[in-house]
């Protein structure tokens, strides 16, 4: 792969590695470290790598192998002081800005931040495929082959995973 | 809840947008990479304009690594370019404020902690925007401060597709005196973007706000810092944004309370200093620092700001500032003497402040 051929590759799944970054680092600022991280690792190999196998996969590889390296870093350094970016800050500001209704905006937000703590609390063999199909983009059967796992059980996981979650968020906005 | 509204709020929470200046990849140019001669310390970033399938190669100028990178890029097309443009023209000339009278007192005028006098040119180093600490001794639990995330107190964000530059440069202005009220910065171009900290008391009397969407200024970032031991600093988001402003007033006494930080921020469509400032691109990877002096001189050539002192007995004093390039080795610059990479002699372009 070419300088020409990484950008290329940097534009088609840069997006979906970073989100998948973001979510296994479970912060904004742990997972663009990672993400950058992840793709210096590929641009040290960007001879090796070949643009006819899937370099996202093994970009995500590369990612999960980085976070495990660094978990204990991270976890150390949250520890201290939980980081608040100031993108996330305008970002934020941004959202309310926006012609939505305000109410529905709270409302959506919090629904979505429920569930991104619930999937984080789910065992592991359920949130991988989950960030991997939904915050990496993989389809199903790349996601088995990257797993090792028949592509039966992939969706069985992703099936059980989903059913969990919409019983606990449900759970938590009856309580309320 | 069905399980569509199910699937639409598990696509939010785990698929979020990212915008396209997320994904740059920061690498350091390399043999191993590219060819070609890491010959300074520039880095490089790629960026991929996702809507348009344009490529585009970004280089910044001495980014703090910890600070993500910002830049407005991508989804900018001709019309855009077009509009950004049209919002630069309509601030040009808006900010400047006449200056009263010029009456000569013993004021000091300062850049950060420098003295400066007429004629004087203080170049942005290191040493003045890399240092971000600042203890409080006394209770050893350090002091929250504001800092400049650029660590030679600059950045700029290109954007080789509309051959526009954007930047960003520290303009921590100060001055001590006897009977001075207040004093009042305006720009003649872009804009100040200040980010004061939250729940805290401003020392920004009045202001006239810039009058367009700021569109240019989103690389203003700014930390606030705490150090709680000798080898643990803590960096945090600032909480806040900025707001921008063709002219300021700050009250003199509270003028150095830590509570804002002014950067000058604007941009220039032109390919010429475009490719002055980024001449490593044609230039077989080698960055000229002369020439890169001469794009940030080009940059800045329309820039004028003027700091007016307002004293207690109703007089004026002003100055003028221009900025331009220029060149300075490593070690003049402050850069890290420990850095594997640190080469005392290498010439490098930075902005300096001139005092008119």
């Amino acid at each position: 792969m070419n300088n020409k051929e990484f950008e290329h590759f940097a534009a088609q799944s840069g997006k979906d590695i970073l989100r998948f970054c973001r979510m296994i680092s479970g912060s904004s600022d742990g997972g663009d470290e990672l993400y950058q991280d992840t793709m210096l690792t590929l641009l040290k190999k960007i001879k090796k790598l070949d643009t006819e196998q899937n370099v996202k996969s093994y970009a995500i590889s590369v990612s999960v192998l980085l976070w495990k390296n660094k978990k204990k870093k991270y976890s150390v350094r949250d520890r201290i002081a939980a980081t608040v970016s100031l993108e996330e800050y305008a970002e934020s500001g941004e959202q309310f800005a926006s012609h939505d209704d305000p109410e529905q905006i709270i409302m959506r937000k919090s629904e979505t931040e429920m569930l991104v703590e619930l999937t984080s609390k789910l065992p592991e063999k359920y949130r991988i495929p989950l960030y991997l199909y939904y915050s990496a983009n993989m389809k199903i059967e790349d996601i088995a082959k990257y797993l090792h796992i028949p592509l039966g059980t992939v969706k069985t996981r992703l099936r059980k995973a989903k059913a969990i979650l919409k019983e606990r968020l449900e759970a938590l906005e009856y309580d309320e | 809840m069905t399980n569509e509204k199910f699937e639409q709020i598990l696509r939010r929470a785990l698929a979020p947008d990212i915008d396209d200046h997320e994904i740059f990849v920061q690498y350091e140019l390399s043999d191993e990479t590219n060819g070609t001669v890491d010959n300074d310390t520039e880095r490089t970033y790629i960026i991929t304009n996702e809507k348009a399938r344009s490529n585009c190669m970004k280089i910044i100028a001495n980014i703090a690594a910890a600070a993500a990178c910002v830049a407005l890029v991508a989804g900018i097309g001709i019309g855009g370019k077009e509009l950004l443009q049209h919002r630069t023209q309509a601030v040009e000339g808006s900010g400047a404020s006449s200056v009263v009278s010029n009456v000569e007192k013993s004021t000091v005028w300062k850049l950060g902690e420098k003295e400066f006098a007429p004629g004087d040119s203080i170049p942005l180093t290191y040493d003045d925007y890399e240092k971000i600490i600042m203890l409080n001794e006394e209770n050893g639990q350090g002091t929250y401060i504001i800092t400049n995330s650029y660590p030679c107190g600059f950045e700029l964000t290109p954007d080789i597709k509309n051959y526009n530059v954007k930047y960003a440069i520290a303009a921590d202005f100060n001055c001590d005196g006897e009977g001075i009220e207040s004093v009042t910065y305006s720009i003649n171009k872009g804009a100040f973007a200040i980010i004061t900290v939250e729940e805290s008391d401003s020392p920004i009397k009045s202001g006239t706000l810039y009058d367009g969407e700021p569109h240019f200024t989103t690389d203003v970032k700014r930390h606030k810092t705490e150090k709680r031991d000798s080898a643990n600093v803590i960096i945090r988001g600032l909480g806040g944004v900025p707001e921008y402003y063709t002219e300021y007033t700050v009250d003199y006494d509270s003028q150095r309370n830590g509570n804002i930080c002014v950067d000058i921020c604007g941009e220039v469509f032109d390919e010429d200093i475009y490719y002055k400032i980024y001449n490593n691109l044609k230039n077989s990877g080698v960055n000229d620092p002369v020439i890169k002096a001469e794009g940030l001189s080009d940059l800045m050539k329309d820039v004028e700001i003027t700091c007016t002192v307002n004293y207690t007995d109703g007089t004026k004093e002003s100055k003028k500032l221009t900025l331009e390039g220029v060149t300075m080795t490593s070690k003049e610059l402050g850069r890290d003497s420990t850095d594997n990479n640190y080469d005392p002699d290498k010439v490098e372009a930075t902005f300096a402040y001139k005092f008119n």
